[in-house]
């Protein structure tokens, strides 16, 4: 025993040492491959394009990225039209690959003042059309004391594996001003 | 759905070799049917002509709507009960059909079927 514990102490020291020594290497080989990016410029088949319209952003309630900079931050990738679908620029063409995008529309005014007004149109229609379809609500005439739920509409440009698919809306209460027990 | 069961239930798909359906039930709060007495304004864009004053009586869920969770898993619920189907008592995301199901897991047979939201 007490021969062959300095060893493997030893064998474990080695492996330890062959372990840090491998991690320097792969950091090396990433400091590289960061270089590499950053030197390609003519002939990089990928560049970054600044001075995206903008329109206004703010909400994150949807969960997707916005580009939440000042006036023309946005950046946009551009890829080899050769080899890649044509960028979609603005609200997107289906088929069109667009790897940034204009925020989702958070009003009805802002989708019907933005590049792609026909495409939100369409998209309320349809979600109108489904709302009647599942006999969603009756109109019924306002009687006295009546409490009324506040409505929404929430626009959402939908991709899919990174290519622009379709506009969707949704109606949506505002649940958070129900009060419990009166709605 | 718990994350546990989501994985016994790949599992045994696996060991089982079982097909694994995946699908979306479409506008699913649309679907629930709602008990309690609610107005709605009418959508913006969509006010019936001549009728500015109505308002609608919702009959279904709509997204964000304080009870249209609970009003849309108690519609599916109740429909899959009408087809044998049950919720598991461990997690009631996960339904069993009771027809297909056997007591004894380890039946060559046995099959689980899940549903989740």
């Amino acid at each position: 025993m007490h021969h062959h514990a300095p060893t493997r102490a030893r064998d474990e020291q080695a492996s330890c040492t062959s372990a840090r020594a491998q991690e320097d290497i792969d950091e090396d080989e990433e400091d590289e491959d960061a270089n590499n990016g950053s030197d390609e410029d003519a002939d990089s088949p990928a560049r970054l394009i600044h001075d995206v319209p903008r329109y206004p952003s703010k909400s994150t309630r949807s969960g997707l990225i916005r580009n939440e900079g000042g006036a023309g931050n946005g950046a946009m990738l551009i890829l080899d039209e050769a080899t890649h679908p044509p960028i979609a620029f603005s609200a997107g063409l289906p088929g069109c690959i667009q790897l940034s995008k204009l925020p989702d529309p958070r009003s009805v005014r802002e989708a019907m003042a933005s590049p792609d007004t026909d495409g939100w149109k369409d998209a309320m229609d349809q979600k109108k059309a489904n709302l009647k379809s599942h006999d969603v609500y009756e109109l019924v005439s306002r009687m006295n004391g009546m409490r009324t739920l506040k409505l929404s509409w929430v626009f959402h440009q939908k991709f899919k594996n990174g290519v622009f698919e379709k506009n969707l809306s949704r109606l949506v209460a505002r649940g958070n001003r129900q009060r419990p027990g009166i709605d | 759905m718990r994350l546990e069961s989501l994985r016994t239930i790949l599992t045994l798909a696996a060991i089982r070799a079982l097909d694994i359906i995946q699908f979306d039930i479409t506008s699913a709060y649309l679907h629930g049917t709602l008990k309690e007495e609610v107005y709605m304004e009418q959508p913006e864009g969509y006010v019936a002509p001549g009728k500015k004053n109505w308002v609608g009586h919702l009959k279904k869920g709509l997204y964000r709507l304080v009870q249209a969770r609970r009003t849309w898993n108690e519609e599916l619920n109740a429909r899959m009960e009408s087809e044998g189907i049950t919720a598991a008592a461990k997690d009631p995301a996960i339904y069993v059909n009771n027809s297909w199901a056997s007591d004894d897991f380890a039946q060559q047979d046995a099959r689980s079927m899940t549903a989740s939201r």
